[in-house]
């Protein structure tokens, strides 16, 4: 089989792990004199796909043979597609050559489970071996780690990649006991734990310890696949972060596969969901909303695909608005539906110069279209105050937005 | 009063340093953008040392890449004002500030596109030696400052990175700038590029298409130095019917909404006396009154604009302005009577905003399509016709769901939910304003459709 059909079909097998950063490596170059590459902490994406995706690095799987059945997985064994295998050196080659014309920011190699965990994590470990030590490549490594591969095999893993990752794939216990009936949750839980426990080695041990995986680890997790909430996905998400100081999890609408199981759905989720809970999570890590608050932003335990979760948190507090942007304090503008962390930013280092009035917020780039029910200015108060927030609700989804999603 | 021509940083820096330690004021300056740089005359370039703070040179350095004339003044005036006032760019709510801000952020975006977009070829010389040879075009001037990056990624490469307004050329770890070569001379392939290609097609997944998205952040305009952009038709074609698929739940959603918003107004004085009773949303206002479709009621062919315009508005008749001439004219080319054909428009009212003494079209909002729909659909149920012709996007909009550009849906086979099928084309009005040589070709367009429609209808 020839190298560009092994790509094809590689490349395609790995297109649904969303995960694409190249972001959160240290700022490094290359050496003058030998090798290639560097890392500027910020991400790059080299280009865009007509999915609305960002190609950063070359992403494939070392092979699409696998051992497991996972029934959402592609590349389960009883799935009828093509299948190869790339040798290490292919895929050092190819990195290389791709990293030179400037196609790409660096590699993220996955692969499927071949012969037992240890030899197929020996073999994702050996392809960025051969990039860093014999090549000086500088660029961006992303492996994924194999549950239960050995602590030997994931700290050498640690020691050549920015950034390691394993799939928590489902969002409870008993969906991955039903779809992925091999795969065990304790083991992937385990692999976390793992590189967890080398992160903090590492960040205790400072200059001193070994390199493990500056750009931390994430996780993907795939929605609609199985019955689970949105409630209970973030509740799943808030355990992931606090247990295993995750940089960031992937929410992954589920893509009906060809010759499907009967115990999945034949329909995708509407990618709405997946922007949703993206929004949720961002809540959570950026808006120091805590996993109580946002429950109120899910009712029945589902996200609203109308309006974004902090109108819906924020339609259930009304008591707590208007705030005055003159004075309120960084975690209530946190709190203000359209307005970003940005804009607070701009908010709170403007307002020692001036009396910020409502022109204003525009030019320092609020969303003014929800912002304005729930801030007051110099010159400005909501006139519907008094309104019902089931009434603001429909006024808001009138004007809709958001529709790049589709 | 001075004057100066400037075309870089440097020079409206050796200008302005003893302009600023004189107190000239801004008013007093004239900046010109200009290939004959002269510095001022020698009695005024023995300045006092100046205190500018790090952040603004930066600043200034990044917005003098902003290819626009104002930018010279501007950043004299911010560095003017500056001096006078130390924490000036604190305050991101001051226009001067935030006019810069906005320029300085167009200026790095394009500097990370040129990181990203940036794509080299490679040629092999006569020594075996190999050379990596880029072309790139970016919206603003940023070479200078874009390139440093390149010279820590590939230090050890020899590469040239050539733009319309200059060439950078790394070779021995060393960085010089030239006059760009003719670009016939650069490599017009790389054998690896189908490789490339290869990779682009099969990592995207057809199945979420979604254009879009994909545009904001790669738009158009740098597909052409980009290998992989040739896929870019085939993956849509590929991922057109599950995006159609998604399009229609979108606009069950958008319906929610419409009933939603029903719903909301439903305590508003409603008497349900057709459309020009209409209170779904609030244009009616500001219009005359209700414009409905006209024509033959068994008609094959259904024409969809988007709302009435300021003389329909006025008549209570679709089409029978300016725009109505040019879609006569185009109907007659394309053998059509416009007799023979149901004319309506996605939105019965006249959306509008004063500009002087004229009432300018506004387009509708997508709330506003979405409970004007009632109307359409009531139309489409009574006419039934095999082939809606949908002018313009918010037509398309409006019937399909669709947010497409015309150019891209024109290729679309769209069906719609009453069977019929969907032609998409330009509004009239597109063709009254494009300018001569566009226009032409829009009319060409138009007529195309039209005749495609009537051959499809027969």
């Amino acid at each position: 089989m020839d190298l560009e059909t092994k790509l094809a079909i590689l490349a395609d097998a790995a297109k649904y792990d969303a995960s694409c950063a190249s972001s959160g490596a240290p700022k490094r170059s290359a050496a003058p004199g030998k090798g290639m590459g560097s890392t500027t902490g910020m991400g790059i994406c080299h280009s865009y796909t007509p999915d609305g995706r960002c190609v950063s690095l070359l992403k494939i799987l070392l092979t699409n043979f696998c051992l497991y059945d996972c029934l959402y997985c592609i590349n389960r064994r009883s799935s009828d597609i093509p299948r190869a295998r790339f040798s290490a050196q292919e895929v050092v080659d190819l990195t290389l050559c791709f990293y030179r014309r400037n196609y790409i920011e660096g590699l993220f190699l996955s692969s499927g489970i071949i012969r037992t965990a240890d030899y197929t994590m020996e073999q994702l470990v050996e392809v960025a071996r051969t990039l860093r030590e014999e090549h000086e490549f500088r660029g961006y490594i992303h492996l994924k780690t194999i549950p239960e591969a050995s602590p030997e095999l994931v700290a050498a893993a640690g020691r050549y990649a920015d950034r390691l990752s394993v799939n928590i794939e489902l969002p409870t216990r008993e969906a991955l006991t039903t779809l992925a009936p091999e795969k065990s949750d304790v083991s992937i839980k385990r692999a976390m734990g793992e590189i967890r426990l080398k992160l903090d080695e590492k960040a205790d041990g400072g200059a001193k310890a070994p390199r493990f995986s500056p750009a931390g680890q994430s996780t993907q997790l795939i929605v609609g696949a199985d019955e689970s909430s949105d409630a209970s996905i973030m509740e799943t998400a808030d355990t992931l972060y606090r247990s295993y100081k995750l940089r960031r999890i992937y929410y992954s609408a589920f893509s009906p596969i060809q010759r499907t199981s009967a115990l999945l759905p034949n329909k995708a989720p509407p990618l709405m969901r997946e922007h949703r809970l993206y929004q949720a999570d961002w809540l959570m890590r950026y808006y120091e909303f805590s996993l109580g608050e946002l429950s109120q932003a899910m009712p029945g335990g589902k996200l609203d695909l109308s309006v974004d979760p902090k109108t819906t948190w924020a339609l259930a507090n009304r008591h707590q608005f208007p705030v005055d942007v003159n004075t309120a304090d960084r975690h209530q503008l946190l709190r203000v539906p359209g307005l970003g962390v940005r804009v607070i930013d701009r908010i709170i280092s403007s307002r020692r110069h001036r009396k910020l009035r409502y022109e204003d917020l525009k030019t320092l780039g609020a969303t003014l279209k929800r912002a304005r029910h729930f801030i007051c200015t110099a010159d400005y108060r909501p006139q519907q105050s008094d309104r019902s927030s089931d009434g603001l609700r429909h006024a808001l989804i009138s004007a809709p937005e958001q529709q790049s999603l589709f | 009063m001075y004057s100066a021509c400037v075309q870089e940083f440097t020079q409206w820096r050796e200008v302005a340093r003893p302009l600023l330690s004189t107190g000239t004021v801004p008013e007093d300056m004239e900046w010109k953008l200009g290939r004959h740089f002269e510095p001022l005359a020698p009695s005024l370039t023995a300045p006092t040392p100046l205190r500018l703070s790090r952040q603004l040179i930066e600043l200034l350095e990044t917005i003098s890449c902003y290819r626009h004339d104002g930018r010279w003044d501007l950043m004299y005036r911010l560095a003017w004002r500056s001096l006078r006032q130390p924490h000036l760019l604190e305050d991101a709510a001051d226009p001067d500030v935030h006019r810069a801000m906005q320029m300085a952020s167009a200026v790095n975006r394009e500097i990370h596109k040129m990181h990203a977009f940036v794509r080299f070829r490679e040629m092999t010389d006569e020594q075996g030696e190999k050379k990596y040879f880029a072309w790139f075009e970016p919206t603003h001037q940023v070479l200078r400052l874009g390139v440093p990056f390149f010279c820590k990624r590939f230090p050890n490469m020899e590469w040239m990175i050539a733009t319309p307004d200059g060439t950078a050329l790394w070779r021995n770890g060393e960085l010089r700038f030239i006059e760009t070569p003719d670009k016939s001379t650069l490599p017009k392939a790389d054998a690896h590029e189908g490789l490339w290609r290869t990779y682009y097609r099969n990592i995207c997944n057809v199945s979420r298409i979604n254009p879009p998205a994909m545009r904001r952040e790669m738009p158009q305009r740098y597909w052409r130095n980009l290998p992989e952009s040739v896929e870019i038709q085939t993956l849509l074609r590929d991922g057109q019917s599950s995006f159609a698929q998604r399009q229609r739940e979108a606009m069950d959603l958008e319906l929610a909404k419409a009933r939603a918003m029903q719903r909301a107004l439903a305590d508003l004085p409603d008497h349900s006396g057709g459309p020009s009773a209409c209170r779904r949303c609030d244009i009616w206002r500001h219009a005359t009154q209700a414009v409905l479709g006209e024509g033959s009621t068994s008609a094959f062919i259904m024409l969809v604009g988007e709302q009435p315009g300021d003389e329909e508005d006025l008549r209570g008749r679709p089409f029978v302005g300016p725009a109505g001439r040019v879609l006569d004219e185009a109907l007659k080319v394309a053998g059509l009577e416009r007799g023979d054909l149901y004319v309506t428009n996605a939105v019965k009212h006249f959306k509008w905003q004063p500009r002087g003494k004229r009432r300018l079209h506004q387009r509708p909002a997508a709330s506003e399509l979405a409970a004007c729909n009632h109307w359409l659909d009531a139309e489409v149920s009574q006419v039934k016709p095999r082939i809606i012709v949908a002018l313009g996007v918010s037509a398309l909009r409006a019937v399909a769901g669709l947010t497409d550009s015309i150019e891209s849906a024109r290729q679309l086979q769209i069906p719609h939910a009453s069977g019929a099928q969907v032609v998409c084309t330009y509004h009239p009005s597109a063709i009254l304003r494009a300018d001569p040589a566009n226009a032409d070709q829009l009319r060409t367009h138009l007529v195309d459709d039209l005749r495609r429609a009537r051959e499809l209808a027969a």
